[in-house]
């Protein structure tokens, strides 16, 4: 049950470049992103059609990177920052957190800069140390980011619009396995109920798998799979910060049953906000314990061992059964 | 410097009253300040780090304003955008690479691109700092780094922080630079006036490096006395560069006792002012 | 001769890509090839790149067309091991 369908990273070059030709306030800045185009070629083109003002070849340090878009962001214009890979995000940290995220309280409002960090994210492509990780959680928790795990093409679309009108920094992990993929599972083409929404992506009354990022089609294949014996429904989460748990409990409401799903290690992972909220706010609809499946806490592994830490479909499969016994 | 000065002076004893949570105190330094703002004039914005006392009052922050973070109230008291002034920044040298980013905005978007960053000795050890020193330098950015080097990053001298001046440091990333004592401020004027008409014609950054005395601790929590010797204290309050600087104009007789009688007045006013509004 | 040959698979691309795209075979049926030497140059998503010889020998056979996608772990040539004297 797959369909055709555009790559990821054509996807996004597209809407980088529409709203490069709408928002004369709007720029790009990264490491590769202007003569190569990127390490992934998201960017590819841009540079020649928009100049090299707007699509910037920045130093290859991030720190400088982010440091440099909150003050280009103060200024007036909206960065949309790329970070080369998910580990390398780190040297950028202190200013995203301690900074980007906190210049419109600090100002008490007067400075309500869009800010966009992109960032390539997750494994599954035989990357060297640091090309395969998955730190989004490290952001979720930081009060003033929003963090975006868009999947498919039309969610990034709709995210980025959103993300650069919002008046606070986002971070948007993009799953680097799907940059390329021509195919992916067949979703319910439903819209979302708005930007930050999850959306359903399948219909389904015995279970509920809440998940996000890359690891959305695996779930959606187990589920596939699983249609002959288990009627799975399937929560595209799109946002880790706000998480949209109304969403969740509406489904959870239908199913009585919760797995989540992620990437990111399970421990102080997404997975355990959204299994506490569940705990707290919709233990009465519960027919079974909420369970959560992802990697145990551990550094992402050399590319030959990653196919033991990435959750795949035979083990979403046992694990609703397990949980449907 | 003396408004500067009474306005410091004031929210030191608030602290001590319980009024204000915390002070860093300009105190030796006003003289570094209030030349190189009135150098630069009104025009640029200025990235302050969180000691910028003088040149806030200077950009028309109140010292009620000035003092709110450190009492509690808020994270900036000001309006940034109207003063252009921006929020003081904690985290150390942070923001070096936002006035750098500002500048380069500013220009893209054919508006003033001067802008001011001003930065501990203490905070030149940050990543941030050499960062935001050559991306100033590779974009030809038109920014004035003010370095107000106090000898001290709390306890740490500077003579363990670096092997080189931050001027020596600053040319190696291709930015002109000086280095000059902060005692005096005409010097401070006259050289900041070089570099902001450096800045001005060549659009591309410049370092000024000002040799300053701290009077007092890092802040109200620190107790200097306990690192620093009691003689290298005294020798620092007695290079007041207020005192010194009032008493220079005094005997050169450019202005008279009455006008030393209305500033302190404005003083004790701005005193008395302040006073009430957080006890 | 082609009953000593051995089918050569086409690579990974890295960084997830599974396809290229055969823009033209280098090494024609026939030729000699050493290890390195270019066979074809293919262009995946993200750029033009080339296929080389993994081992030396004589190619033998093209199992794919310029102009076809080409995935990763598919067979792609032919290649008669060894150095073989002058035909």
């Amino acid at each position: 049950m797959s369909t055709a369908s555009a790559p990821l990273a054509e996807s996004i070059n597209a809407t980088l470049a529409d709203l490069l030709d709408k928002e004369p306030a709007l720029l790009l800045l990264g490491e590769d992103i202007g003569r190569l185009g990127g390490v992934f070629r998201v960017t590819r083109g841009l540079r020649d059609r928009f100049g090299a003002d707007r699509v910037r070849d920045s130093l290859l340090a991030e720190s400088t990177i982010v440091g440099q878009a909150v003050g280009l962001a103060m200024s007036g214009l909206v960065p949309v920052c790329e970070i080369q890979f998910d580990g390398f995000t780190y040297p950028a940290v202190n200013q995203l957190v301690t900074q980007a995220a906190r210049i419109g309280e600090r100002s008490n409002g007067q400075v309500s800069p869009s800010l966009v960090v992109r960032i390539p994210s997750g494994g599954g492509v035989r990357g060297v140390e640091h090309h395969s990780e998955s730190n989004e959680a490290l952001f979720a928790r930081v009060p003033g980011l929003s963090v975006a795990c868009p999947s498919t093409g039309e969610d990034a679309d709709q995210i980025l619009r959103y993300a650069v009108r919002l008046g606070s920094p986002v971070v948007v992990y993009e799953p680097i396995r799907l940059y390329w993929r021509r195919n992916a599972p067949v979703r319910d083409a439903g819209p979302a109920k708005s930007p930050t929404a999850a959306r359903v992506v399948r219909r389904g009354t015995d279970l509920t798998i809440a998940t996000f990022g890359a690891v959305t089609h695996e779930v959606l294949q187990a589920a596939h799979a699983l249609a002959p014996t288990v009627d799975v429904e399937v929560v595209d989460l799109r946002w880790v910060a706000p998480l949209d748990m109304d969403t969740v409990m509406e489904s959870v409401a239908g199913t009585g049953r919760l797995l989540i799903v992620h990437e990111g290690s399970k421990d102080v992972g997404i997975g355990a906000e959204i299994a506490a909220f569940m705990a707290e706010h919709g233990f009465g609809v519960l027919r079974a314990p909420v369970r959560r499946l992802a990697p145990a806490r551990r550094a992402y592994p050399p590319a030959d061992f990653e196919k033991d830490y990435l959750i795949d479909v035979q083990q979403i499969t046992d694990e609703v059964l397990v949980m449907t016994k | 410097m003396l408004v500067a000065r009474g306005v410091d002076e004031e929210a030191r004893q608030l602290q001590k009253q319980g009024a204000l949570d915390l002070w860093l105190s300009c105190q030796g330094q006003e003289a570094a300040q209030v030349g190189s703002a009135l150098a630069v004039g009104p025009a640029p914005t200025v990235f302050p780090s969180y000691r910028e006392h003088a040149v806030a009052l200077l950009r028309g922050v109140t010292p009620a304003e000035l003092v709110a973070q450190w009492g509690g109230r808020t994270f900036c008291g000001w309006d940034p955008l109207s003063l252009r002034f921006f929020p003081y920044t904690l985290v150390l040298a942070a923001q070096t690479l936002h006035g750098v980013g500002y500048s380069i905005g500013q220009r893209l978007q054919g508006r003033e691109d001067f802008v001011v960053v001003y930065i501990g000795d203490g905070a030149t050890s940050e990543g941030d700092m050499s960062e935001a020193m050559n991306l100033a330098a590779v974009e030809s950015a038109s920014v004035l780094f003010v370095c107000q080097n106090n000898g001290w990053a709390i306890s740490k001298p500077a003579r363990e922080q670096m092997r080189t001046s931050l001027a020596e440091r600053a040319r190696g990333f291709g930015i002109e630079a000086v280095r000059i004592g902060g005692r005096d401020p005409e010097t401070v004027f006259s050289a900041c006036s070089q570099a902001a008409a450096h800045v001005r014609a060549e659009r591309s950054p410049c370092l000024v490096e000002i040799q300053v005395a701290r009077m007092h601790g890092h802040s109200t929590s620190d107790a200097q006395e306990i690192y620093r010797s009691g003689e290298d204290i005294a020798e620092a309050r007695a290079a007041d560069p207020v005192t010194a600087y009032a008493a220079r104009l005094r005997e050169s007789g450019l202005v008279d006792a009455a006008w030393f009688d209305g500033v302190e007045a404005e003083v004790r006013l701005l005193r008395e002012q302040l006073m009430k509004e957080y006890t | 001769m082609t009953d000593s040959s051995v089918d050569m698979y086409v690579p990974g691309f890295g960084h997830g890509l599974g396809e290229a795209l055969l823009v033209e075979w280098v090494a024609a049926v026939g030729d000699l090839v050493e290890r390195g030497d270019v066979i074809a140059v293919v262009e995946t998503d993200k750029a033009s790149t080339e296929i080389v010889a993994e081992l030396a020998g004589r190619v033998t056979g093209h199992t794919a067309t310029a102009g076809t996608v080409l995935k990763s772990g598919e067979p792609l040539y032919r290649l008669a091991l060894g150095q073989p004297g002058p035909a």
